[in-house]
């Protein structure tokens, strides 16, 4: 009996050639961030007017948060264990893991918000008490800001000495 | 110039790809799935008729003559217009003490129903002038512009729900001294559609539209009430060359211990128990209730009358919508249970004094107001009235007195009974019984109701026929009634006696002065 070979599958921890201060799981992150932010943004002020379309849309943006997650939390423990080393400046280091903790934040109030939808979904009513919505809907939204300019900053802040 | 270092060069533009793609992904959502208007203008109703116009300083007033408005004067979109079921997605425990309440029947209780149409037949803008009675009982009919001669809107999800949640949680003003109807509702963004994903994942919109800074001063005080608890007829909807106080209910509230010590209409009619509360405010504790219950219970026991059988659905307008029959037979029998308590804690019946002469005896009966922090009886009282029967029994059990007496079979109550009743008059003077308001020239008391924490005492000259034998028993009762007959009889065409309710009784045996 022989065993049934799965096809492995491996994303590329190196730059590709020709890719130059990234990877490709770093690039979808990225792209997947900034299009988080921009769902979430239209959700928090945007004219969505429908029921349809905002409930359309929180399914795209849970869909993509999970992604994110599934992508983000081995990138993430790998980045952690590596980065810091190259870091010649201590507050680069520093904004390093703030924005570090503020993407754990956001993706952890982000999962959350979203349980009582699931549960909706799956015939269950449960809802946070409404204080607690209130704060876990201001520390989903405002730190998500927070990090995109905290990935605009780790993205361009030098971080070896000049 | 300043060049970005790798990581930037690479990574910002996907940053910005993203965000883009992203903004383009959701402007063809926004496009394909349009939500729909909530609001539409007065005239974009076809047959929307006005035939009352402007008011006196020029001002739009499509509900006219109910004092029901909306901000800006919009109509509500009848499909899109929160209905309390949607509500009862996550609402449960509300939804199903209010269904089964009167706020819940009060759009199809057939008292009510018939006797709108029985006012409406009068006029040529009859329907236009059932606004008066529809914006208290049937506001989101009333605001979705259905109450017209010719209705073009179909209803919708909403139409049939009585005092619903938004007559009340969307209410950012009431003029209680006006009464008639006078909130204004805050129509525009309400939404609460429960499949709305975005609306369970952060209900603080919701609790914020809901719940705006000018409902919540409103939601927990009397004067929300008040608006449509407070009646007043004139011109625009009757006979009255004066105005003429119908229901005061908020004003009699107002003028009481009860205001005076901050206990509000809710306090009583939304606590869990009710009789238990007025009891608590009878023996002076003004504690609020832990939580407040939307089973509204009131005085109007009829609509949970279930001796009366299949008659009782057909008074309630139907079955309760979502929920099933043995539900709705338990909420109804819980509803009865409550109201009944209530009508008790309320009133009570005290012997002040006996004496004898040789003309007979001479009772005086104190009538109560224990609990009630209104007036006794209070609301459509031409129709609410309470009175007093009174029986005496010599020794052996004869009666040899009696007064207030009530044919059960017939629902004739004594013509002579102490009764506590207003009457409504026509322009000749006559009497209507079945509260015919664009009839109504005059509303006057038979008997002014008793108010709150008051008493009146009521002397009986009763003439004792030589030889009675003591010791004499009296009984006594005081009655209360929603509706008289002649109102049933002919606005709905029903034979069915209205049955009364016992508030108090007095079953005692007279000391030996009683005969002389």
């Amino acid at each position: 009996m022989t065993a049934l070979a799965l096809p492995r599958l491996s994303i590329p921890l190196r730059p590709a050639v020709g890719w130059a201060g990234g990877t490709r799981v770093s690039g979808i992150l990225s792209s997947l961030f900034a299009a988080l932010l921009a769902s979430g943004l239209v959700l928090e002020w945007g004219p969505v007017g429908g029921a349809m379309a905002r409930s359309a849309l929180v399914l795209a943006h849970v869909a993509g948060a999970f992604g994110f997650v599934l992508l983000f939390a081995p990138w993430a423990l790998r980045h952690a264990r590596r980065a810091p080393a190259k870091s010649q400046r201590p507050l680069f280091s520093l904004l390093g893991w703030a924005l570090m903790a503020k993407y754990v934040l956001v993706l952890v109030t982000g999962l959350l918000m979203a349980l009582p939808p699931a549960l909706w979904l799956s015939g269950q009513v449960w809802f946070w008490p409404l204080a607690a919505t209130r704060t876990l809907a201001f520390l989903h939204l405002w730190p998500s800001l927070a990090a995109a300019a905290g990935l605009a900053l780790h993205l361009t802040m030098r971080h070896w000495r000049s | 110039m300043m060049k970005l270092k790798s990581q930037g060069r690479f990574h910002l533009p996907l940053l910005v790809g993203g965000l883009s793609l992203s903004l383009a992904a959701v402007a063809g959502m926004v496009i394909g799935l349009p939500g729909s208007p909530d609001t539409l203008s007065p005239d974009d109703v076809p047959y929307y008729a006005l035939p009352f116009g402007p008011g006196a300083e020029g001002e739009e007033r499509p509900f006219w003559p109910s004092r029901l408005a909306t901000e800006g004067n919009l109509l509500a979109v009848a499909d899109t217009l929160p209905a309390s079921g949607d509500c009862a997605g996550c609402h449960r425990q509300e939804y199903l003490e209010w269904a089964p309440s009167l706020h819940g029947i009060a759009d199809r209780d057939a008292v009510y129903e018939k006797t709108v149409e029985a006012n409406e037949d009068l006029l040529r803008h009859g329907v236009q002038q059932g606004r008066f009675c529809e914006g208290c009982h049937a506001p989101n009919e009333l605001i979705a512009g259905r109450v017209t001669k010719l209705a073009s809107v179909a209803p919708g999800p909403a139409s049939a729900d009585g005092v619903s949640c938004l007559a009340c949680h969307a209410a950012v003003h009431a003029d209680p001294q006006t009464g008639n109807g006078a909130l204004t509702l805050r129509i525009a963004g309400l939404g609460g559609d429960p499949a709305d994903l975005a609306l369970l994942a952060a209900p603080r919109d919701h609790a914020d539209r809901w719940g705006s800074a000018a409902t919540k001063a409103l939601i927990g005080k009397s004067e929300l009430c008040a608006a449509c608890h407070t009646e007043n007829y004139d011109p625009s909807m009757s006979k009255a060359t004066t105005p003429q106080d119908v229901q005061s209910t908020f004003a009699e509230w107002q003028a009481s211990w009860y205001a005076d010590q901050g206990v509000t209409c809710q306090d009583c009619h939304m606590a869990p128990d009710p009789a238990a509360q007025v009891l608590a405010l009878r023996q002076g504790r003004v504690a609020k209730p832990d939580r407040y219950s939307h089973a509204f219970v009131g005085a109007n026991y009829l609509m949970f009358e279930t001796g009366l059988g299949e008659t009782l659905t057909f008074l309630r307008g139907g079955t309760i919508p979502g929920l099933t029959e043995a539900e709705a037979d338990v909420a109804i029998v819980a509803q009865r249970e409550a109201t009944h308590a209530l009508l008790r804690a309320a009133a009570g019946l005290e012997l002040r004094s006996v004496r004898a002469d040789d003309s007979g005896l001479r009772l005086d009966i104190a009538v109560q107001n224990l609990g009630a922090g209104h007036n006794l009886p209070t609301g459509v009282s031409d129709q609410k009235h309470m009175w007093l029967e009174v029986e005496v029994q010599d020794a052996g059990g004869s009666v040899i007195y009696r007064s207030g007496g009530f044919d059960a079979a017939a629902g004739v109550t004594d013509p002579d009974a102490v009764m506590w009743i207003e009457q409504f008059l026509d322009g000749k003077g006559e009497v209507i019984p079945n509260h015919l308001t664009f009839a109504t020239a005059e509303v006057k008391w038979v008997r002014r109701a008793i108010p709150a924490k008051g008493e009146e005492v009521v002397g009986y000259d009763i003439p004792l026929p030589s030889g009675t034998r003591g010791p004499l028993h009296l009984k006594a009762r005081l009655w209360y009634r929603v509706a008289l007959q002649d109102l049933v009889y002919q606005n709905l065409r029903l034979e069915t006696p209205v049955p009364p309710f016992a508030l108090a009784e007095l079953d005692l045996t007279l000391p030996d002065e009683a005969l002389k």
